[in-house]
């Protein structure tokens, strides 16, 4: 009897194995697999490679990046990609570990979009919210150009021009955000996180945020109390609610103050929903844009 | 005056969290007697499984963890009448509402920010729902804790001889159970499980080391809870650290100081 278990154990094991080697044989290998990390890198990198790679993000639509949990199947994804991308700056220490193990860095190239960027410190940690800055973001485009041009020479020329376009795109959304952020009454930006370290360096904001970097971080009953003091005598009149995360500290304070709720998206991911429609960073980015001429009372006619 | 009143969402803090003692070191002290301290702890993971569930199939939160931790009480109970210890029983749905949880979670390809406030609510975010639903809910439950108090008294020290007279022990039981249930998910909501847990083990342990009579016990179990949260959101304020934390540590000094108390009185 245990000898027939056996076999059957053996049989059934060299049956998955079979499967699984099929499964992982490579599927036509026309096209580069580049693995972005979470939705800002996504769409940098498919704006870059255009047709030329197939481009999947990591972390799923719709998912806080902090808060992303891999899966077996995230893992065996990951095995079929050729080039990694990554935010950097400290942003997917928390799970990147657990998705490309020692045996694969032979294979898989790894690319930092953050490389050569000075990062804000704060409190210990970089700040990885580099994304939120156009003006940033252009050298991020730089970099995982760079990357793409590496993994796949021949295609250097076409991801040359793709990103130079996505560049100067990127230039335009700059160059609105600081003529119209140019003449505001107000300076400080009320947020639910501290993600606008970048954002505010280039525009000139002073950034309030309620928690840290990490939209896990809860303030405490001293820290409440606090930013409730300096909205009332900085005079502030918004706050900004970001999407994706708790926003029950930020309700505190608005009731507390009774400002304004006014939304921000930190575009850490969009929905599925916005996806299908086509709305992503270009677009929620003016729509950032017009809410924070809102809440900070900018001017531009004057 | 001190500042820290200035704030509503301080002076909804001492509300909401003073209400929510109350309520969990009441049932406490019931569960407590019956060995079942840690049944607030394991109804608050079964109900985290039920808010992952109300998330997942778009239904309000709070009713799917309800009716799952009552489905779960009412589980403990007939599994002890199948002679399974109450505590494993509690250790068996334990991990089965927290693995739930965690699993419809990832199938769901991810609501964490939307499940974390009721895993780790927040006493220092309560908001003005909260704080209705745990007066007009929590009332209730006081209430028909209150109206069957004798029979449930009775039951709880001893059962055979309650059976023998006639009360339903098994219903009364079930009640208990379920009203434990709606305190813990309510509580939950409000202040957070770890909270909720400890609201529901800490002050009954100690009322009863101390206390001479029942009524007694009830009494000091709810000065206890509410002179922790007080204490607790003091220290939290004024030296900046975790609320719900410091209300904990205050809970873990009262039983420390009850221990060298209960030495002195019973040499």
């Amino acid at each position: 009897m245990p000898k027939t278990l056996a076999a059957f154990a053996l049989a059934f094991s060299l049956l998955i194995y079979g499967c699984s080697s099929q499964a992982q044989g490579e599927p036509q290998k026309s096209r580069l697999v580049v693995a972005a990390s979470f939705y800002p890198i996504y769409e940098f990198a498919k704006g870059i490679a255009g047709e030329r790679a197939h481009v999947y993000s990591i972390v799923p639509f719709g998912v806080e990046p902090h808060e992303f949990e891999p899966s077996p199947s995230d893992a065996k994804r990951l095995r079929q990609a050729d080039l990694l991308v990554l935010n950097g700056a400290g942003m997917e220490l928390a799970w990147i570990g657990k998705l490309a193990p020692e045996d694969q860095k032979g294979r898989l190239r790894i690319a930092d979009a953050s490389e050569g960027i000075p990062l804000i410190i704060s409190q210990g940690s970089a700040d990885p919210h580099i994304w939120l800055s156009p003006k940033l973001a252009q050298m991020q485009v730089e970099n995982i150009k760079e990357a793409l041009a590496q993994a796949d020479p021949e295609g250097r020329e076409q991801y040359e021009k793709n990103a130079g376009e996505y560049r100067r795109r990127l230039a335009k959304l700059d160059a609105k955000f600081r003529q119209a952020l140019s003449a505001c009454k107000k300076r400080d930006l009320l947020i639910t996180h501290a993600t606008v370290g970048y954002f505010c360096q280039d525009y000139g904001c002073n950034p309030v945020p309620i928690s840290g970097l990490s939209h896990a971080d809860e303030p405490s009953a001293s820290k409440l109390a606090e930013i409730v003091e300096l909205a009332r005598q900085k005079n502030i009149s918004a706050i900004y609610f970001e999407s994706l995360s708790d926003q029950r500290f930020a309700e505190v304070v608005s009731k507390e103050t009774g400002l304004k709720p006014l939304s921000f998206n930190s575009l850490h991911g969009i929905s599925p929903e916005d996806e299908a429609k086509g709305r992503g960073y270009f677009e929620f980015m003016e729509e950032n844009l017009e809410s924070l001429k809102e809440g900070l009372e900018c001017d531009e006619g004057s | 005056m001190l500042d820290i009143f200035q704030y509503a969402f301080m002076q909804k803090a001492f509300a909401g969290g003073i209400l929510a003692a109350l309520l969990c070191s009441t049932i406490g002290v019931f569960l407590v007697l019956r060995r079942m301290a840690l049944f607030g702890d394991g109804l608050a993971h079964i109900s985290f499984g039920g808010v992952a569930a109300g998330l997942l199939l778009k239904i309000y939160p709070l009713a799917s963890a309800l009716a799952f931790s009552v489905i779960a009480a009412i589980s403990i109970q007939k599994l002890k009448q199948m002679k399974i210890r109450g505590d494993s029983a509690i250790a068996v749905l334990f991990s089965f509402g927290l693995a739930l949880g965690v699993v419809l979670a990832s199938a769901s390809g991810g609501f964490g920010a939307d499940l974390m406030p009721y895993l780790f609510g927040s006493i220092l975010a309560i908001s003005d729902a909260d704080l209705l639903a745990i007066i007009l809910i929590g009332g209730t439950t006081l209430a028909a804790l209150a109206s069957f108090y004798r029979q449930l008294l009775y039951a709880s020290f001893d059962e055979e001889s309650a059976r023998a007279s006639g009360i339903p022990v098994e219903r009364l039981n079930a009640l208990l159970l379920v009203l434990a249930a709606i305190t813990v998910v309510l509580s939950m909501k409000v202040v957070g499980i770890l909270l909720v847990s400890s609201f529901i083990a800490i002050p009954a342990t100690i009322a009863i080391r101390l206390s001479k009579s029942f009524t007694q016990a009830l009494a000091a179990s709810a000065i206890v809870a509410s002179a922790s949260v007080a204490a607790g959101l003091l220290a939290a304020y004024y030296f900046g650290v975790s609320a719900g934390g410091a209300i904990v540590m205050a809970l873990a000094l009262a039983f420390a100081a009850s221990l060298l108390a209960g030495k002195e009185g019973n040499p």
